[in-house]
């Protein structure tokens, strides 16, 4: 049921750099366009906040986030404690806080194991064809015929519970997903002119690859990243709430909500703080993800 | 036409074939010796574990495991649970109702918001409902749905007392599961049926109608709907089959007794057998609906089938 925003993108992405003659095509203002639209500057203001929040914050807040402390259970915001205390009576603003620092990581390992990954399978499955093209379609298909959830969730089951497990999944999870968009992007880039222009002038494949396809299929691809990004943020936090990423006492913001979940109806800013922090993430990096995509694809620029 | 459903069909067989064999490999990525593992925490010898390992077969070449794995799997023998020591297709059996019951009613709620929020933002497009709908669905698309669910129980349930939070022995039940996957699923079905219906809209034979002298809404509703409806239903048969697949979460959440919820509890038991025999069933059931909606389209749509 999670699935990322790029779903019903990718077949577009397929297009982009359609109206790009040349090797390469410089792209000046790409922020300035970005935050030309209301939601991209919404979208910029929370990743950098999250940034932030994560690079200085665990500096700056005193608390512990695993301080137990018995006779502070399950207190409401108050002076002390900003955001209350949950089960343990532990500060919830200190577990927000250094919490954030592993929800930027879970997607930043994420997208970055899909983008090492599955980007060059893609390019070596679109540039060469034929066999190669076989043998990696295969596999990928295979692997995006599993559910989307499901796939993170089988991989898990095999390797056992534990963050760094649960990111791994989510990053073998995201390797189909980029190696499907390269591969297509490669392809429709491949087919132009200039492309065999350049092979009739000689260079060597590796040449052709990295000079004229390469920064060609740049754009989706940076589009992707950013929309996996929020969507392997909710598969972790997903699997970390059933128990099977993040153990406590980690902060991570999913499994916040395990411990809260009892105490429903007494402390509800236990489950719903880290719920909105979650949320706030995910929403953020999707307004990114779409003033990238609404910036990056020509399509729409020449309406 | 039907040379691309018959394509198609063909297709299903090897992805399936596939599909099992990534279920099948998946166990090797398990830590540790199989057999020991199921002997965890008692004191067993070493020719006792081998008797074992003969036993299950584990010590015959990897291709071999898997035929057999496959064979006893068409046959309808998924194997027996570790932890009840029934045989996992009567427990998947068992449950997979209550699955599919959440799935059809998830999916009903979610066209119904999402159709019309997508109709409305349409209709209305970059006026002031568009752009409330269109955030709407942006922020519903970034809700972690086991917080939603969390959400709706603490709302509805605890503070109104209206609608019971876990189980599912009344119809009542059922609400707010499916209310919970219905909000979320509704934002992509909206925002699809906004795109698609803008589409269309732009199209010739629309603007002939109005032309016509036709009323926007007979427009809207008779001639546009009807062509924007394919990819939609395409996207809610996706949708669906997503579902089926077990929407694990929201299962859990609200303890619903569904194919899900028996997976998760079955990797927490580490029940190797169930887990496996649920990946299998439920990846298939998801290939196979994906693949017959894909024929279903490129039935509907004859433009598709000349690819």
């Amino acid at each position: 049921m999670h699935h990322s925003m790029s779903d019903v993108v990718s077949a577009d992405q397929i297009r982009l750099g359609q109206g790009t003659p040349g090797p390469k095509r410089r792209r000046p203002g790409l922020l300035r366009q970005v935050l030309g639209k209301g939601s991209g500057r919404i979208g910029m203001t929370i990743v950098v906040i999250l940034v932030l929040v994560a690079a200085v914050g665990p500096a700056i807040v005193p608390a512990d986030p695993y301080q137990m402390a018995v006779g502070e259970r399950l207190r409401p915001p108050s002076s002390a404690h900003w955001f209350g205390t949950d089960e343990f009576g532990r500060d919830i603003l200190a577990r927000i806080v250094h919490g954030s620092r592993i929800t930027l990581f879970i997607g930043l390992i994420s997208v970055a194991i899909g983008l090492a990954v599955g980007t060059p399978l893609g390019l070596l499955a679109g540039y060469f064809g034929r066999r190669v093209d076989l043998v990696i379609s295969v596999v990928t298909d295979i692997m995006l015929a599993f559910p989307n959830f499901l796939l993170a969730l089988a991989i898990v089951s095999a390797l056992g519970p534990s963050l760094r497990n649960a990111m791994i999944a989510v990053g073998i999870r995201t390797v189909p997903l980029f190696t499907r968009l390269v591969r297509a992007s490669t392809i429709a880039v491949r087919e132009r002119e200039f492309v065999t222009a350049a092979r009739a002038a000689g260079p060597r494949n590796v040449r052709i690859l990295s000079r004229h396809i390469a920064p060609n299929i740049v754009a989706p691809i940076i589009v992707l990243a950013s929309l996996e990004f929020p969507a392997a943020v909710l598969v972790a936090a997903g699997l970390s709430f059933l128990g099977l990423g993040a153990q406590p006492p980690s902060p991570e913001w999913g499994s916040m909500l395990v411990g809260g979940r009892l105490y429903l109806r007494s402390a509800p800013w236990a489950i719903n703080v880290p719920g909105i922090a979650i949320m706030i993430t995910v929403l953020g990096f999707n307004l990114l993800g779409n003033a990238l995509r609404d910036t990056l694809d020509p399509r729409l620029r020449q309406k | 036409m039907v040379r691309y459903a018959v394509r198609r069909l063909v297709l299903l067989i090897p992805t399936l074939l596939g599909v099992s064999i990534a279920v099948f490999l998946l166990r090797g990525l398990i830590p540790g010796d199989p057999v020991e593992l199921m002997f965890f925490g008692q004191s067993v010898d070493q020719e006792t574990i081998e008797i074992v390992r003969r036993d299950l077969g584990l010590d015959r070449p990897l291709p071999e495991q898997y035929l057999k794995f496959l064979l006893r799997a068409l046959q309808g023998d998924l194997g027996t649970s570790i932890q009840s020591g029934l045989p996992v297709t009567q427990e998947i059996l068992n449950r997979y109702p209550a699955t599919l019951y959440l799935a059809i009613s998830g999916t009903l709620v979610a066209i119904v918001l999402g159709v019309s929020a997508g109709v409305v933002a349409a209709i209305f497009r970059d006026r002031l409902w568009d752009t409330l709908i269109m955030a709407a669905t942006t922020v519903g698309q970034s809700m972690p749905s086991f917080w939603l669910g969390l959400l709706l129980i603490s709302l509805v349930s605890v503070r109104w007392g209206i609608l019971p939070v876990m189980g599912s022995d009344s119809p009542r039940h059922l609400i707010l599961p499916a209310l919970t996957i219905g909000l979320i699923t509704s934002a992509l079905i909206a925002r699809m049926t906004r795109s698609t219906l803008l589409e269309v809209l732009n199209e010739d034979y629309v603007r002939t109608a109005r032309a016509k002298g036709l009323r926007e809404m007979r427009v809207v509703l008779g001639h546009a709907m009807r062509n924007a409806a394919l990819p939609v239903v395409t996207i809610v048969g996706l949708q669906f089959g997503n579902l089926l697949a077990g929407a694990f979460i929201v299962e859990v959440v609200f303890s619903w007794p569904g194919v899900g919820e028996m997976a998760v509890t079955a990797i927490n038991q580490r029940d190797y057998p169930v887990i496996q025999g649920i990946l299998l069933v439920v990846s298939s059931s998801y290939v196979i609906v994906n693949t017959a909606i894909d024929v279903l389209y490129g039935v509907l749509d004859p433009r598709v089938a000349y690819d």
